[in-house]
């Protein structure tokens, strides 16, 4: 992260350390920020659908919960290029929208194990609303429209995992208030 | 030879993640390919005919109706889904 640059895209298959990606960030940004915003995403230990034969049950039911399998592990395909192309996209609607200095993404892709980092998002602004909004809008855009595919598996086999309609409406929110 | 891609549960679909082709020239556009695809592997072609499948034409998003030429890099994408 030198020579000044804005934004800065990773998309690999490596694990990383967010607390070394949040420290070298902090220390990108100098003294021109007021506010720096990070969130880190985990793999989710818990399936998020199951198939059974008295029909799909989802995580977001609660008096389900305790049913769903425990997953071993997730699997993300990208699209080489096009998947850092878009996320750049969304990192520049992100500087447009909000007056944040500098943007970092690191997505991972390949094969993880639950509890592993899977994503980090930092921002850094003048103030702490524009740093904590972009960092919201990137991960609702990360979400449903980056180019990554997921499929969990679990003891008892395997599903490609899609977006929920939570997921959906949190993107839409954003087009209809700020975009 | 065009490069075809079919990303996530495509590649389990169509049996392989890539396919590497020579496109009979009376395809004119994505909408065409995907015609001929479904001919091929009909549970295939219900998928990528779905509204929620984005094509990606060498690395851009393009509509049904997109031209498309033998060179080309053509990649089908199911929902999206990272983070």
């Amino acid at each position: 992260m030198s020579g000044g640059q804005a934004a800065m895209i990773k998309v690999q298959r490596e694990a990383f350390d967010p607390s070394a990606l949040l420290r070298a960030f902090t220390e990108d940004c100098g003294h021109e920020n007021g506010a720096i915003v990070s969130f880190t995403g985990l793999v989710r230990g818990q399936a998020k659908e199951k198939q059974t034969k008295e029909g799909l049950i989802l995580s977001q039911s609660k008096d389900e919960a305790g049913l769903l399998d425990d997953v071993t592990t997730l699997e993300l395909d990208h699209y080489p290029q096009f998947t850092e192309k878009m996320i750049e996209s969304f990192a520049q609607e992100a500087r447009r929208l909000w007056p944040v200095s500098h943007v970092l993404i690191v997505h991972r892709y390949g094969r993880m194990a639950p509890g592993e980092a899977i994503v980090f998002v930092a921002t850094a602004g003048a103030h702490r609303q524009e740093a904590f909004e972009a960092a919201s809008y990137l991960m609702d855009r990360l979400k449903t429209d980056a180019p990554f595919w997921k499929k969990e598996k679990t003891a008892t086999g395997e599903a490609w995992i899609e977006p929920t309609q939570k997921d959906y409406a949190a993107r839409e929110e954003w087009r209809t208030t700020k975009e | 030879m065009a490069r075809l891609l079919f990303l996530g549960k495509f590649a389990d679909m169509a049996g392989a993640r890539e396919q590497q082709r020579a496109l009979p020239e009376r395809l004119a556009c994505v909408k065409d390919l995907v015609a001929l695809l479904a001919q091929e592997q009909p549970a295939l072609g219900v998928a990528l005919q779905h509204p929620s499948t984005n094509y990606v034409v060498n690395q851009e998003i393009c509509r049904p109706d997109a031209p498309i030429k033998d060179a080309d890099e053509i990649a089908f994408l199911p929902p999206m889904s990272g983070g």
